[in-house]
């Protein structure tokens, strides 16, 4: 228990205001009687001050009467003005002040006056016999006039002094008051301070800014120069030495006065209050830091020996209270040998008893404590979140598992009741599977997903949407019964599903995914079995087969080899392509629909093994394509078409040469060869000379144009292939080129009958033509070889070169040279009358082409 | 209890006793603009002009007035020209001075006669009261108050007496003085001189330097044996020329300014300068800080110097009477 004021503390304050009380006291009374001394000491100061200043100015005024006096003695001891005037003169020069001197003689009457300023005056005799500054002195004392004003600003003062004797002059100094502020600005009061003199009517005469002085100002208004007008000054004069006052300026000053006696004049001397009364205030600080510190070491001193006093007090409470927290074994030491010591061993003997009982019942608490601990061991050690409630609902236990699932601490949670565990898990407080089972509360249960109950358990799911977003959950709860059987409590295991949820969830939308796929996939996709069932077909499938549904093509389809294919054989080579390489792709059949119509599939398909490669079925996709199975054959169609087209061309031009050539030959060609016979008969009849050398000309002319009717004849057909066939027509040719273009070309024939019709003579003898011309232009051959011969019903023709070859598969598709053939032509041409060509060649290689065509039993015709 | 807590408390007893210090705020110092109207530019070093100006930049500084860091000055001048002083003084005005030292009769005037409220402190000036510049000595009123350059005007009559005094056969006195200004009554008060002194007084008046020679010759003509000359700012520019002219024509002359003798004059009687320009400090500061001119007191000179350049005495083949010598503050041997 912490005690609510400290004993330290009220011994403290206790010593403190006792020791700081009597320091303080005794203080302040020296503060005040040190200060009315040190005051009286200023006040007193300040008088003596202005004693002092009047002084100096009585010295000043007596100084320039002593020069007067002086004078005067000596002036009236000799007569004549060129003296006197030499006196004045050295007068003015030892006195500045002095503005004028004047002497009146025994009788009152001006003998000289002399000036600073004006005009010096010699024998005037103006007559003074009556005025006081004449009789006053004649009466032998020194006259000090009233204080006035020249020009109603500069003050100034006559003084008058007469000789010794009946007859002496009286000597008068108009005396110039300026000249006083040389001796009040000397004097110095403190730093500010300063001195001033006021005439018997309070007019200033003298200060230090002599502005004032000639401004004519009067003080008399100042109480403090009031008063000393009243007073009568009086040497030794007992009034208060030195008053606080305004000054003129309305400042507070600390002002004191002196009376010049004579003169009936007053000095004041006055200095700010604020610097006066410093040398006040630097002790009275100074014993007020002492007094604080005083204070501060006294405070300390208190403290100090109030925790003396308290030490073993508070070492006694100290320990008692660890006695209390339960450290029995502590001893209490204190030896000061009074009451506390007493107090102290009681306190020992009091916590030996009690260690003895404690130590009985520590191990009583111990057996309880170790099977309490192997029990909470055990629940700790569950994989799955457990608690224990008792029947108050009271969390009796908390397992690990179950800390980690809520974040909720054991030691936060155990012992604690009023639903407190659910709000982890529902965000609010009520009964949880463990209470349920201890009291059934079919409100409460219903709020769960799935509840089973059996005897003292009770199984449950729910979503807790407390724990970290919406958490399924599975627990199990079920009543405790101590040894007699009677309830006790209850526990609950909980087990966070939700992971396999998700799980099966995520397992649901993919199968989902696939089946939409597969649904509506344009292709037909299917499973199927070795022995020619359907596992599944896709509705694709289904409709391109004719059927309605999937499960009626399943249902209706038991022999996919003959209900499906056109040819059932082709399901047997499918099957084959499925073992080996294991897969079948763009595989074409013709499958047969429900309705009977046919249909052109491609079938792209692998064989299912399981991992012992045993079959499992057959799967794959399947298209439909009967359209492009059409346009195929439509091309196919058309293809041949033109290639008869080409070939009835080729034949129309064949026929329309060999006329033409028949035409040049029998007619143009007879007719010259008559020609020339008669121009013959004509040159061995001839008479001259010059008619034999015409005939001979013309002759050469006409065996020019027989030669050019038969290049032409056999340009256009050579009758040669007509009159004797193909290998004569080819010699010929082959004779020409050679003769031509200068080429060896060696031209051998296999022997036997090789009858052809004219077409294909023609064509073939045109092909070689061709491709000889093609080796003579091109192939840069040294050498060409054709040779001729059957080959099983057809005959081979073959054009070989040493050229430089060329890449075959560029030159078959080519368009033919210009006006030629060109090996596309003939390729198609001997396609279509059943005949193939074969192009063997490589760059740098030569070529070799070999021509094959069918023959005829028929003999090439003649004529 | 912890030794830091000691000595807390013992911080906080000496903390009681240091009372929190007033901070003085440093505000930078006004600039006051001071209007000077003088005669003649202060050149040479050793002009009359000069000395006085120092004198007066002097008793400023004594009062913490710096040129450049609490105040600028803007000098004009009417170099020998009266009519000149009042366009220079709109000029000042013109300038928004915040006050105007003007030296000479006809400058203080002008600077009356243009503002009535831009203070003027005067000095120079003979007889202030009966030339109307101020209501009276002690209590001036208006804006002009100052310090005069002699007690009265008795002085002027006193050089005479002086010139008497050093030259007792004098009996024709020439009075050279500025034709271009005011008189003021001076004349009077010199006849009333000559009369006591029983000797006759010819007037030659100048406003221009080139009328010296004229002038000189036509005293030298009139045969006068004596020469006062009449202070005036136009006559004090040019002393040393003067007093060469006055030596040239053997006239024994009396000046108004030292710096004549020092040239070469005979004698001079005035009221000590430098102390009167030194002075001017205490009307400027006493009005930059709020004083009201009216208020100030017209202070006259306490300090008069005989001057005797014994010399040209002695060039002059003069002796200077004894008593005469004991009253000179200063002899030029």
């Amino acid at each position: 228990v912490k005690p609510r004021s400290h004993l330290v503390r009220k011994y403290a304050v206790f010593f403190a205001a006792l020791v700081s009380g009597a320091l303080l006291v005794s203080g302040l009374v020296d503060l005040y009687f040190s200060y009315r001394d040190n005051k009286a000491a200023l006040l007193r100061l300040q008088r003596e001050k202005a004693e002092g200043a009047a002084s100096r100015i009585d010295q000043f005024i007596r100084t320039i009467e002593d020069q007067i006096g002086w004078m005067t003695q000596a002036l009236s001891r000799r007569q004549g003005t060129s003296l006197e005037r030499r006196s004045f003169d050295y007068l003015l020069r030892q006195a500045p002040s002095i503005t004028e001197a004047s002497y009146l003689n025994g009788a009152g009457r001006e003998q000289i006056r002399i000036s600073r300023l004006g005009m010096d005056v010699l024998g005037s005799q103006v007559d003074y016999s009556t005025e006081p500054k004449f009789l006053e002195a004649k009466s032998g004392k020194t006259f000090f006039g009233p204080v006035y004003f020249r020009e109603e600003s500069e003050p100034y003062m006559t003084i008058a002094m007469s000789g010794k004797g009946q007859d002496a002059g009286v000597t008068v100094a108009e005396v110039n008051l300026k000249f006083i502020r040389d001796v009040v600005s000397q004097i110095k009061v403190g730093k500010a301070g300063y001195a001033y003199v006021v005439d018997s009517r309070g007019n200033l005469i003298a200060h230090p800014d002599m502005n004032l002085v000639l401004k004519k100002t009067s003080l008399a208004s100042l109480p403090q120069v009031r008063d000393a007008m009243t007073g009568s000054p009086k040497p030794g004069d007992a009034r208060d030495q030195a008053t606080i006052a305004r000054n003129l300026q309305g400042r507070q000053v600390l002002t004191a006065n002196a009376a010049i006696l004579p003169l009936g004049w007053l000095v004041f001397v006055e200095e700010p209050l604020a610097e006066a009364f410093a040398p006040l205030y630097s002790p009275m600080i100074r014993t007020g830091i002492l007094l604080l510190v005083g204070l501060g070491v006294s405070i300390m001193a208190s403290v100090l020996l109030a925790r003396k006093m308290v030490n073993p007090i508070q070492a006694l409470q100290a320990r008692a209270a660890r006695i209390g927290a339960g450290a029995l074994d502590e001893r209490i030491e204190i030896r000061t040998g009074d009451e506390l010591e007493a107090l102290a061993d009681q306190f020992n003997s009091m916590a030996g008893q009690l260690r003895d009982s404690y130590a009985a019942l520590e191990r009583k608490v111990e057996a309880l404590r170790n099977s309490e601990r192997r029990l909470a061991d055990i629940i700790n050690f569950l994989p799955d979140a457990t608690f224990v409630i008792d029947r108050e609902g009271r969390v009796l236990a908390w397992n690990q598992a179950m800390e980690e699932m809520t974040g909720l601490k054991a030691d936060e949670i155990l012992g604690k009741g009023n639903y407190e565990y659910a709000i982890p898990f529902y965000g609010e407080r009520r009964p949880l599977l463990a209470d349920l089972v201890l009291k059934p509360d079919q409100t409460h249960e219903s709020r769960y997903t799935f509840t089973a109950r059996h005897q003292d358990t009770l199984v449950a799911e729910s979503i807790a949407p407390s724990l970290r977003g919406a958490v399924h959950l599975w627990g199990k709860a079920r009543l405790l019964r101590d040894s007699e059987g009677a309830v006790v409590g209850a526990i609950e295991s909980i087990r966070d599903t939700t992971e396999r949820k998700q799980t099966e969830h995520a397992l649901r939308e993919s199968e989902q995914k696939y089946r939409n796929i597969i649904e509506h996939a344009v292709e037909g996709i299917f499973q199927a079995t070795a022995d020619g069932r359907y596992l599944s077909v896709n509705p694709a499938f289904a409709r391109m087969c004719g059927f309605s549904s999937p499960e009626e093509m399943i249902g209706e389809i038991t022999d996919i080899a003959r209900q499906l294919y056109v040819d059932p054989e082709d399901r047997a080579r499918i099957k084959r392509l499925y073992d080996d390489p294991g897969f079948a792709k763009g595989f074409e059949a013709q499958f047969r629909r429900k309705d009977g119509g046919l249909i052109w599939v491609s079938i792209t398909a692998r064989s299912v093994r399981d991992e012992s490669s045993a079959l499992l079925c057959y799967e794959g996709t399947i298209q439909d394509i009967t359209e492009r199975k059409k346009a195929e054959l439509e091309v196919q169609t058309h293809r041949e078409q033109l290639r008869l087209l080409a070939s009835e061309l080729s034949v129309t031009e064949e026929r329309e040469r060999r006329r033409l050539a028949t035409d040049l030959h029998d007619s143009i060609g007879q007719t010259l060869a008559m020609c020339k016979l008669k121009l013959d008969e004509l040159r061995s009849q001839a008479s001259s000379d010059v008619l034999a050398h015409d005939c001979d000309h013309i002759s050469t002319l006409l065996d020019r144009a027989i030669q050019g009717t038969r290049s032409l004849t056999f340009d256009l057909s050579p009758p040669v292939l007509y009159e004797l066939g193909l290998e004569a027509a080819l010699e010929s040719l082959v004779e020409r080129m050679q003769q031509v273009h200068g080429i060896p070309i060696k031209l051998s024939d296999h022997g036997g009958p090789k009858p052809l019709s004219e077409d294909t003579a023609a064509l073939c003898f045109r092909a070689v033509q061709e491709l000889l011309v093609n080796v003579v232009k091109h192939a840069h051959a040294r050498k060409i070889e054709v040779s001729t011969g059957r080959d099983r019903g057809r005959i081979r023709i073959t054009v070989t070169d040493d050229g430089i070859g060329f890449d075959t598969s560029e030159s078959t598709s080519r368009k033919g040279g210009k006006g030629g053939f060109g090996l596309f032509n003939i390729k198609e041409r001997l396609q279509h009358l059943g005949g193939s060509l074969k192009v063997d060649s490589k760059p740098g290689q030569g070529t070799r082409i070999t021509l094959l065509a069918p023959l005829q039993h028929r003999p090439i015709r003649k004529g | 209890m912890k030794p830091t807590e000691i000595v807390l408390s013992l911080l906080l007893a000496f903390g009681l006793v240091a009372a929190p210090l007033p901070s003085g705020g440093q505000q930078p110092p006004k600039v006051y603009r001071i209007g000077y109207l003088g005669a003649s530019l202060p050149t040479p070093a050793s002009s009359r002009e000069t000395r006085n100006w120092k004198a007066f930049v002097e008793g400023l500084r004594e009062r913490g007035y710096i040129e450049g860091q609490n105040f600028c000055i803007e000098q004009r001048y009417t170099e020998g020209k009266d009519e000149r002083a009042l366009p220079l003084t709109v000029e000042l005005v013109n300038l928004k001075v915040d006050l105007i030292v003007a030296y000479g009769t006809a400058q203080v005037r002008a600077a009356k006669q243009v503002t009535s409220t831009i203070p003027i402190v005067m000095v120079g000036v003979i007889d202030p009261v009966r030339r109307g510049l101020v209501a009276n000595l002690a209590h001036p009123g208006g804006n002009v108050t100052g310090l005069t350059a002699t007690v009265g005007m008795e002085v002027l009559g006193k050089r005479l007496q002086l010139l008497k005094e050093a030259v007792p056969k004098v009996s024709r006195v020439a009075v050279l003085y500025y034709s271009g200004g005011e008189s003021g009554g001076a004349a009077s008060v010199m006849e009333e001189a000559a009369r006591a002194l029983d000797v006759t007084l010819q007037y030659y008046g100048v406003r221009d330097p080139e009328e010296l020679d004229g002038a000189f010759a036509a005293i030298t003509k009139a045969r006068a044996d004596a020469l006062l000359v009449d202070p005036h700012p136009f006559i004090a520019r040019q002393p040393g020329r003067i007093a060469a002219l006055a030596l040239q024509s053997r006239l024994a002359a009396v000046y108004p300014f030292r710096e004549a003798v020092e040239a070469g004059g005979l004698m001079g009687y005035e009221a000590s300068q430098p102390a009167i320009y030194r002075r001017l400090g205490f009307y400027v500061d006493k009005i930059l800080n709020g004083a009201n001119p009216g208020d100030l007191a017209v202070e006259q000179p306490t300090k008069f110097e005989l001057i005797i350049n014994l010399k040209t005495a002695k060039t002059l083949g003069l002796t200077i009477p004894e008593p005469l010598l004991i009253r000179a503050d200063e002899v030029i041997q």
